[in-house]
């Protein structure tokens, strides 16, 4: 047996050892924990999930970390290995195949969700700090242009497809008036266009790729953010004309919530990466603790203000790289220490989050989604970076950055359901696009690391 | 959200989210002002370093950003702070118990060993006297609710902090072995401490229970399981680290699922996770491993985080409790530990030196609180909303400040009449 090999069963065989450890320490719980101090409204359920949060995240961490080594070993992006181990832990899957209770239960798994922004914001303070000025300035028309083209095209044909096949496959969403079913087949189409800034700076950093498609993709995915949040919230704005609901939210109200949401998040962002820089010039030792300390400060201050983490902390990051660049180079390295185990932790809370349930009862119409959206995603992009001359080397494969989805996408889907109300026909489309958004968590890696490595962005030693 | 509805909201809130965002810069600006140029000059001054070693300040902080003053933490927060208390419970065990290496153990003097004996013993039965006369003043609750913080009023008299730099003048050539027979008997203190609260916690939780052999053969099971998943998680950890040969960010992950998993088995066994990781501390110790070495040193560099992270938690923490009960406590652990310790030090280490001039502030030292008694009363506090645990958490931790400041001004007196001396001699 050669060394790689061995290293493949060591690392099988404490995953094994884990995953016997956390299952043992769950059945003897009940006998050997005692009675569990009820805390709050929500009594004892909450108090089980503190108690068990913490063996969840060790459980999380390790087990997503050792699964994606494994993967990588087969070529596979390590992401999927973090997403794979969260679907397998997580309250979806063993429960609802095996009837076995999950290793992280749904009310962990809503704890560990509290975790989320604080990774969103650390991991946008990187995204920030890769986007350089000078790169802006020259491709700014560019990505422009390839932003009008691929999202014009998804939104266009995701709607026409939605319309068409997707909702009459569906029961509840068949009987719809056709006002809704329009309006319901472009917030369709415009889901499909969300991809994941998140995962997408993950395969970069995980492949080690540098070059043209990784600054287009990566600057192309916050500014699509960007428009993807003016565009839903002036979609949201038509629900009360297309579902007749009186009492709507007005288009004076939600220009001044979009404007709220984005020139706020800008200037928090700025004021933020100007007071870290400043603090950061200052700390001599451990500044990945006042990092923590950032990211946690900026979670906390985007959901006070309704500010979106990912944009501040990315407007943050891209303030210190572009006006103190130097300076700021020891903040970003020490970032990158602390970017594994907040990967881990995110995209296998991410897998565990997934409805399997959803995912079996509607995988064909799911399914078409995807494809429908995959077509959609390469015309569209390969369209637009013909238009704007992108490097030839680049615009056959740009198209796999963009396929990628998850954080963004499911908070879009969430806002969607809960904009259009308690209706009969919610959980099934809830379930739909979740459903096709998980396999877009899975397969969008897959794809991109696929196109980084055409691309020959990849280096020959990864 | 219409902008109106936001303004309303924002406007209801606004008072809880600027105290949240006060909290924040608290902390914030605390945690940036210990890590900067500015602080450390600051920290040979030998007052303001004995209050940041008496961790005066992270306790202040903790107290501002708690119910009672910005209620950055309020009452609703408060269970969150569990999972997190309980890491850092978790890691400090660890560090504890990775002085446990063979080689040291076996290197401890007899001296040492007999100090610590003796010292442990009276502390036990001063401290267990305290701890009657607490239980009698609160005879009307239940045994399992006095239970956990007697054993922390026991465990308070246990030990001492083994920090001396405060204490050393000038760092006189003279003081540099008695110093580290003080710091090596304060780190043995703690190891002591921790074993007999999770020798303890078990039997004093079937205090009061009708199934008494039943929940003696859970602590036993529990016991086992604890000694086993150390053994699982140490080794593991040994597997896994030789596999990613000490790159910072593999190493990272290994480091935080260790400790994440000792806390976490720890809670759901029911067992404490500072002792839990106390055991984990020891196998990895032990297991002579040059890459655990790195894993040694990570978990040890965190050490100050975790004990300013306890405290500042603590200070939210002990926002229940009754002050009129906790501050005569609190003094009374305090001024028995003044009286008892040095006594005791004096006699012993001057056994071993005998120069050891009678008035050397080192001799003060073992007055002072360990860090480790505010961990372990943490625990009571943590499991339960009882009041009692949590006035007991503030004595202790009124305790842990007294202490820090006696020995100060005993060591600034000694050194106003060296100086004199020095003077007269002139």
């Amino acid at each position: 047996m050669n060394a790689s090999n061995r290293r493949t069963l060591v690392l099988l065989a404490v995953l094994g050892l884990l995953a016997t450890l956390v299952f043992v320490a769950h059945a003897l719980e009940p006998t050997l924990a005692g009675d569990v101090t009820a805390i709050g409204a929500d009594g004892e359920d909450l108090g089980r999930a503190l108690n068990g949060v913490t063996l969840s995240l060790g459980f999380l961490l390790l087990g997503s970390w050792l699964l994606g080594e494994i993967v990588g070993r087969f070529g596979l992006p390590r992401v999927v290995g973090y997403l794979l181990f969260g679907v397998l832990a997580g309250p979806g899957l063993l429960p609802t195949a095996f009837g076995v209770p999950a290793p992280v239960s749904a009310d962990e798994l809503t704890l560990l969700r509290r975790l989320d922004a604080l990774a969103i914001s650390l991991i946008a303070l990187v995204a920030g700090g890769e986007i350089k000025v000078s790169f802006l300035r020259g491709m700014l028309g560019r990505i422009a242009t390839v932003l009008g083209t691929q999202v014009g095209t998804i939104l266009v044909g995701g709607s026409i497809v939605a319309f068409l096949v997707i909702l009459p496959w569906v029961p509840s969403l068949a009987e719809l008036p056709t006002a809704a079913a329009i309006h319901l087949s472009i917030v369709i189409g415009l889901l499909c266009v969300a991809n994941s800034p998140a995962i997408v700076i993950a395969m970069i950093d995980e492949t080690g790729a540098r070059g043209p498609m990784c600054d287009t993709a990566l600057a192309a995915t916050v500014c699509k953010d960007l428009v993807l949040v003016i565009l839903l919230t002036i979609l949201l704005g038509f629900v009360p004309i297309a579902f007749g609901t009186p009492d709507g939210a007005g288009g004076g109200g939600l220009v001044g919530e979009a404007a709220w949401h984005l020139i706020g998040s800008i200037v928090f962002g700025a004021f933020v990466g100007i007071a870290m820089h400043f603090a950061a010039a200052r700390i001599e030792k451990r500044i990945d603790v006042f990092i923590v300390l950032c990211g946690f400060a900026i979670a906390f201050a985007a959901d006070a203000l309704h500010f979106a983490p990912l944009l501040v902390a990315l407007v943050a990051g891209f303030t210190q790289a572009n006006i103190w660049p130097e300076r700021s180079e020891r903040m970003f390295h020490s970032i990158e220490t602390l970017l594994l185990p907040v990967y881990c932790v995110f995209f296998a809370t991410a897998g565990a989050g997934i409805r399997i349930d959803a995912v079996v009862a509607l995988w064909p119409v799911a399914l078409m989604l995807v494809g429908t959206r995959l077509v959609l995603v390469w015309a569209g992009t390969t369209a637009g970076a013909k238009l704007a001359k992108l490097d030839p080397g680049i615009r056959p494969w740009l198209w796999t950055a963009f396929t990628p989805q998850a954080g963004v996408a499911i908070a879009l889907a969430n806002e969607v359901a809960k904009a259009i109300g308690d209706r009969p026909f919610i959980p099934d489309l809830a379930s739909l696009l979740l459903a096709a958004i998980a396999m877009n968590e899975v397969l969008g890696p897959l794809l991109m690391k696929w196109g980084l490595q055409r691309a020959g962005e990849v280096p020959a030693t990864r | 959200m219409t902008t109106s509805v936001l303004l309303a909201a924002a406007a209801e809130g606004a008072s809880r989210v600027l105290a949240v965002f006060l909290g924040i810069a608290v902390v914030g600006a605390a945690a940036t002002f210990a890590t900067t140029r500015l602080y450390a000059r600051l920290q040979r001054h030998r007052w303001i370093a004995a209050l940041t070693a008496g961790g005066w300040f992270a306790t202040v902080a903790g107290v501002l950003i708690g119910p009672r003053v910005l209620a950055a933490v309020d009452a609703d927060a408060l269970p969150a702070l569990r999972p997190l208390l309980g890491v850092a419970l978790a890691w400090i065990g660890l560090i504890v118990g990775l002085q446990l290496r063979r080689t040291l153990v076996r290197a401890i003097p007899n001296d040492l060993a007999r100090w610590l004996s003796i010292d442990t013993m009276v502390g036990a039965a001063v401290g267990g006297g305290v701890a009657a006369w607490w239980w009698s003043k609160n005879a009307d609750l239940p045994p399992t609710v006095l239970a956990p913080p007697v054993l922390a009023i026991v465990l308070a008299f246990v030990g001492w902090a083994p920090e001396t730099r405060t204490l050393r003048g000038g760092l006189a050539p003279h003081t540099v072995a008695p110093g580290q027979f003080v710091q090596a008997g304060g780190g043995l203190g703690a190891v002591i401490a921790v074993a007999a609260f999770g020798l303890a916690t078990p039997i004093l939780q079937g205090l009061g229970h009708d199934e008494g052999l039943r929940r003696a053969g859970i602590a036993g099971l529990d016991m086992v399981l604890a000694v086993g998943t150390a053994v699982l998680l140490g080794s593991g950890a040994r597997l896994l680290l030789r596999q990613t040969a000490g790159r910072p960010a593999e190493s990272l992950v290994i480091t935080l699922s260790l400790v994440f998993l000792a806390s976490g088995v720890a809670n759901e066994l029911g067992f404490s996770p500072l002792v839990s990781g106390m055991l984990a501390g020891l196998v990895i110790a032990n297991l002579r491993d040059p890459h655990l070495r790195d894993l040694e040193r990570g978990l040890q560099s965190a050490e100050p985080g975790m004990a300013v992270l306890m405290l500042l938690s603590c200070g939210s923490l002990a926002a229940g409790a009754s002050l009129a009960e906790a501050i005569p406590l609190g003094i009374a652990i305090a001024g028995l530990r003044l009286v008892i310790k040095p006594l005791l030090a004096r006699r012993e280490l001057r056994r071993s030196f005998p120069d050891l001039d009678r008035t050397e502030p080192l001799l003060l030292g073992p007055a002072r609180l360990p860090m480790i008694a505010v961990a372990i009363a943490v625990g009571p506090a943590l499991a339960s909303d009882d009041g009692p645990a949590s006035t007991v958490l503030a004595a202790i931790m009124i305790a842990l400040l007294l202490g820090a400041i006696a020995p100060a001004i005993a060591a600034r007196r000694h050194s106003g009449s060296d100086h004199m001396s020095a003077e007269a001699a002139a």
